[in-house]
């Protein structure tokens, strides 16, 4: 490792500090923007993302960091790194966007994404944990509506 | 404290999740629950492509689905996106067009073949957020309080009719344009193009008259002219206007004819310095057929100092032209001119005597060539004695790699 490799300690909303290279930790673009603007003085709070999500962040962040990785790896540990439940998916959406990474946010939506493509109302629900607040009349004039999307 | 599940995501984030569904699959999402009611209904990109049509019985069936969609719709459309290859009415066009006049509309495609060219609507010349304007088979007719289109950076016209004194006035008023792209639209008598920040151009059809006049951002160029029109009031070189000033040049693309326009009114001693800074160079419908143009594809490519990329594509001739031998022959000997050319790509390459004497000249004159690539769509001449006699030239390159392939 050069000397010259500068670290940034991150803060989490439940005050666990996770120590990382500027190099990586500037993936985002929000801790980037800290850094050019010399706002940066010891450690940088992220009130809105906690440690479990944070962790996961960075592990996303160290491997696509890594050199002489392949596509292939990267592409099979992308797929596996979306895999998980939607409270988790719905935690990294947020701390993506908080931390503007375009590039996990963009992931993470196509995975929502994904998810809702081609299922029935029922089954999104499921997935998702949506609760129906209709009443059976409300969802009938919805699907007269729209009734071409639902055919 | 909200529970953590996705529909309570910021409007940014769903937005860009409910775009990235299939339209369909959007408007489903309304069932969910009440807040989900109409998350669907502030989709900024509306895109109606053949895909969207098939999916339906008829035509008239998927037109009233756009409208409904529409009426629903709220907030900007910034894309919006029509192609269908039979829509009959363009009312229903004027209609929707006059619906996206009040959706400061940034990307519009109409792509709609309905035998019949239709009249676009004088409104979609008020679209003042437009910054990308893709058009087919219309008549192109601003009225004459158009103030032009302020944001416009590309504008890809496919036969598309308008009347060819509008055009210059057309670009002035649309001062940041960088890509402009027309292919087989109107014929032009004279196509000068003065455009400030003018990146791209590519052209496919037919003018007497082609001169880039003041581009001094233009880096690519592609101009595929259909025919010559003659024009006997040529007396300098269209070579010399054609290049007037374009000093950002780096890709040039010549199809055509426009090797033999280029050739008219004759080659001026000092090359055009538009070329100067020229990295790639394809010719495509090259006939080894007339030394006239083979001497102009010479001349092209050794007046590019910076020449890094040639492709040739070539255009069967069967029979032998001397002339041209000898002209390519003479021409081998005073070698060394593509000083930085690195790699040559021969396409529909056949192998007739024409052609494999361009290659000898080709290796003889480049001292850093790395890789010849000839193609062929069918077979070879004389396949395997051909591609050895080729190996066997002389090559000022000590390090040349020999690709030949049969498609």
């Amino acid at each position: 490792m050069s000397s010259s490799t500068k670290f940034l300690t991150l803060k989490t909303c439940d005050d666990k500090k996770f120590v990382l290279d500027e190099a990586i930790a500037v993936r985002s673009q929000t801790i980037k923007n800290m850094v050019e603007d010399d706002c940066v003085s010891n450690v940088i709070p992220l009130p809105n993302v906690n440690s479990k999500t944070m962790t996961k962040v960075i592990e996303y962040w160290k491997k696509h960091s890594e050199e002489g990785v392949s596509k292939d790896v990267l592409m099979d540990f992308d797929k596996a790194f979306v895999k998980v439940h939607h409270s988790i998916l719905h935690a990294l959406i947020l701390a993506a966007n908080f931390l503007n990474d375009k590039e996990i946010l963009d992931m993470m939506c196509q995975e929502v994404a994904d998810r809702i493509k081609g299922k029935t109302p029922e089954e999104i629900r499921k997935e998702f944990d949506i609760k129906n607040d209709f009443t059976p009349e409300e969802e009938e004039e919805i699907r007269k509506e729209n009734a071409w999307a639902f055919e | 404290m909200k529970s953590a599940t996705i529909s309570n995501l910021p409007c940014n984030v769903l937005d860009k999740i409910l775009g990235s569904l299939p339209l369909k699959d959007a408007v489903k999402t309304s069932i969910l629950s009440k807040g989900w009611r109409y998350k669907w209904v502030t989709r900024a990109e509306l895109d109606f492509r053949s895909e969207f049509f098939t999916s339906f019985n008829d035509n008239q069936e998927a037109k009233k689905i756009i409208y409904q969609v529409l009426r629903l719709h709220q907030g900007p459309i910034l894309k919006f996106t029509l192609q269908h290859p039979n829509l009959i009415c363009y009312r229903d066009i004027y209609n929707w067009m006059l619906f996206l006049s009040k959706k400061n509309v940034q990307e519009l495609t109409l792509q709609i073949f309905t035998g019949n060219k239709y009249h676009l609507p004088s409104y979609l010349f008020t679209f003042q957020q437009l910054r990308h304007l893709d058009l087919d088979m219309c008549f192109f007719h601003p009225p004459p309080d158009f103030k032009g289109f302020a944001k416009l950076i590309s504008i890809n016209l496919q036969h598309v009719i308008f009347d060819p004194t509008i055009f210059r006035n057309l670009i002035t008023k649309c001062p940041l344009l960088e890509s402009l792209m027309l292919t087989r639209c109107t014929a032009f008598d004279v196509l000068e193009i003065d455009a400030p920040n003018l990146k791209c151009f590519d052209f496919l059809g037919t003018s007497k008259f082609i001169c880039f006049k003041n581009v001094p951002m233009l880096k690519t160029v592609a101009v595929c002219l259909n025919q010559i029109l003659m024009d006997t009031s040529t007396f300098c070189s269209n070579l010399t206007k054609f290049f007037h000033f374009m000093p950002s040049l780096e890709e040039l693309e010549l199809g055509g004819s426009s090797l033999e326009y280029l050739n008219m009114g004759g080659i001026p001693e000092n090359p055009p310095a538009a070329l100067n800074n020229v990295k790639s160079l394809c010719i495509s419908d090259m006939s080894f057929r007339s030394v006239e143009e083979v001497s102009s594809a010479v001349y092209l490519i050794t007046s590019c100092p910076k020449l890094q990329e040639l492709t040739i594509e070539c255009e069967a001739v069967g029979i032998v032209v001397e002339p041209v031998i000898q002209f390519l022959r003479a021409k081998a000997i005073s070698c060394g001119a593509m000083k930085l050319l690195k790699s040559v790509e021969m396409r529909y390459f056949i192998g007739f005597e024409m052609e494999i004497e361009f290659v000898k000249f080709i290796l003889a004159s480049a001292p850093v060539l790395k890789e010849i690539f000839i193609w062929s769509s069918g077979q070879f001449h004389r396949g395997t004695q051909m591609m050895d006699e080729i190996k066997q030239f002389h090559r000022e390159s000590p390090n040349v790699r020999f690709k030949f392939e049969e498609m």
